[in-house]
């Protein structure tokens, strides 16, 4: 009987996986997935706009103000990075953009950086 | 299971803090973060006279206040106020008060001194009234303008200069009478420092008071006790300079040359860290640096070694206390250029040793760090709040004319907020006994009584 629950418990796991094991992985970067695409589409606006937010400042300012901006950038880089990450473990390209315009649909300063263009 | 999951949360933890690592090296890298340099700590004659005179209250016209008063050692050369209180004080560091009767007059929060003999100081104040604009040629711009005494080393000897002739600060004023006496026959003395009431400017009166000053310190004919001691210490500070040729820029430049050895932030978790030892700071200290040079754009204003860009910011601070025109507002560095965009500007202040300098502000408004950080996460928190009496904390043009770089908010979480404290506790250095002894002096030439914190203060 024991031995007839683990080959069961084992069969449905293997079932649930090859059935499942896409959204099951997806689920495990969630989180980090969702996070790093408002990072990104953050770094994108605030890139866009620093000519404006910057006008009145001094050069120096300016500087801190375009190198804070530059570096940012780095999380679009790392968003491409756990994209390309997740497609190579076999995950769909459009379920890791569907998440990634979800991450932003309540933030509508970010979505024209963010939506494909049309 | 339990295994299996054990070994997914080991996993789970190693990739983070690795992913973390390797972030924060991208940003040192992009920013060129270097340890501090630090210079080393020497007591030669001249650090011994601008110890006394960073110490002794004899400096002040009342004899009641010294640089140490409002830049405390224990409470990492600031004083725990939201506004100084100088001359006319009683107690120190949170438990100081005016004596009876009195207001207080002094519109700012007290500023730390930690490494200001760094290159990258270029202004002094909170509105940067003094600024260095020639450093080989030691050409500085300051409210004395012509009328600043020739042979000042650098922006902090030029600082030192201010405190001493403010009346709400060291000087005091025409008629006053010292509850600090000196030995006999000094009871109750007038204070000497003020001649008279009118001058014809505010610079003669100055120059005058820098002129007593030094009167006070190393006497004329009829020698005291401390006049003896601080021509001794001043001829071997200055070797070969004749007394007559002594002038208040001398004094200046020995408190200077005290500051710069005795606060320099030495030893600090976060220059470790940059020196390569990687465990020098925690996890979270390492998310919060990651905070402060991305999403959180402290780095925009808070660059270069020190952590400021001595340049000047309006980050929504409503005005609290007297305010600099006596009317309760402070409108910055327009109060010392008259340009119209400086107003309610102010300098981004040095980072070093934050942790220790609360309140923060240049009103001292906000008493803690997490509280400084979560402001910075949204500038335009007081703008639409009240005060007691009915009206708004902020004026229409006050917000109009916050910084655009943080108006819309960095929309940090509480905890990327504690994880930046993290990151700006790492900026402490840490303080040896060894080191305690050599800055605070056992006694001061004139006597009077040191201002130290005790025991149970610290």
């Amino acid at each position: 009987m024991k031995q007839l629950s683990i080959i069961f418990l084992l069969t449905s796991l293997f079932a649930g996986y090859a059935l499942f094991g896409d959204d099951m992985k997806l689920t495990f970067y969630k989180a980090d997935l969702l996070e790093q695409e408002k990072l990104c589409q953050n770094a994108k606006r605030d890139f866009m706009q620093q000519d404006n937010i910057t006008i009145n400042e001094s050069d120096e300012t300016k500087i801190n103000v375009f190198m804070n901006a530059k570096y940012n950038m780095n999380t679009c880089y790392d968003l491409e990075l756990l994209r390309s990450k997740l497609i190579s473990e076999g995950i769909s390209p459009e379920k890791i953009k569907y998440l990634e315009l979800k991450a932003i649909e309540s933030d509508s300063s970010l979505i024209e950086f963010a939506a494909p263009k049309t | 299971m339990r295994i299996l999951l054990f070994f997914v949360a080991i996993f789970t933890i190693v990739s983070c803090s690795n992913n973390t690592d390797i972030k924060l090296d991208r940003a040192i890298k992009h920013y060129n973060l270097k340890p501090l340099a630090v210079r080393k700590f020497e007591e030669d004659p001249k650090y011994r006279l601008g110890q006394a005179l960073f110490f002794d209250t004899i400096l002040s016209g009342n004899r009641d206040t010294s640089c140490a008063t409002c830049h405390l050692w224990g409470r990492a050369s600031s004083d725990n106020l939201p506004v100084s209180i100088g001359t006319y004080g009683k107690g120190l560091a949170e438990n100081r008060f005016l004596d009876e009767g009195r207001t207080i007059e002094h519109p700012r929060n007290s500023l730390d001194l930690w490494n200001r003999d760094n290159n990258s100081v270029r202004a002094l104040f909170w509105d940067g009234r003094v600024e260095m604009i020639d450093p080989d040629k030691r050409i500085f711009r300051t409210p004395m303008e012509d009328y600043l005494p020739a042979g000042l080393d650098n922006t902090l000897a030029v600082q030192a200069l201010f405190p001493l002739v403010r009346p709400d600060e060291m000087l005091g004023r025409f008629g006053d009478r010292s509850s600090n006496d000196l030995l006999f026959p000094h009871n109750n003395q007038l204070n000497t420092l003020v001649t008279r009431e009118a001058f014809s400017s505010e610079k003669e009166r100055i120059l005058d008071a820098n002129r007593q000053i030094l009167l006070r310190i190393l006497g004329d004919t009829d020698l005291e006790y401390w006049h003896i001691k601080y021509r001794e210490m001043f001829d071997k500070a200055y070797p070969g300079v004749s007394h007559t040729n002594f002038t208040v820029a001398h004094i200046a430049n020995a408190i200077s040359h005290f500051e710069e050895l005795a606060f320099a932030t030495r030893q600090t978790d976060w220059d470790d860290f940059l020196s390569g030892q990687k465990d020098a700071i925690s996890k979270e200290a390492k998310a919060g640096a990651l905070l402060f040079y991305g999403k959180g754009k402290c780095v925009a204003c808070h660059s270069g070694p020190l952590m400021s860009d001595f340049n000047y910011h309006n980050l929504g601070i409503p005005d609290h206390g007297p305010g600099f025109d006596g009317n309760g507002k402070d409108y910055g560095r327009y109060t010392v250029t008259g340009n119209e965009k400086d107003k309610y500007r102010f300098r981004t202040p040095p980072l070093r040793n934050v942790s220790r300098t609360a309140p923060y502000f240049h009103n001292g408004i906000i008493t803690n760090l997490r509280d400084a950080v979560e402001h910075i996460n949204d500038v335009t928190f007081y703008s639409d709040k009240y005060k007691d009496d009915g009206n708004f904390m902020m004026r229409k043009d006050q917000i109009r004319s916050i910084s655009p770089i943080l108006k819309s908010g960095l929309e940090l979480s509480d905890v990327e907020i504690e994880q930046i404290v993290t990151f700006l506790e790492s900026l402490e250095s840490s303080i040896t006994q060894d080191l305690f002894t050599k800055i605070m002096p056992a006694s001061v030439p004139s006597n009077l009584e040191i201002h130290r914190l005790n025991e149970e203060e610290l």
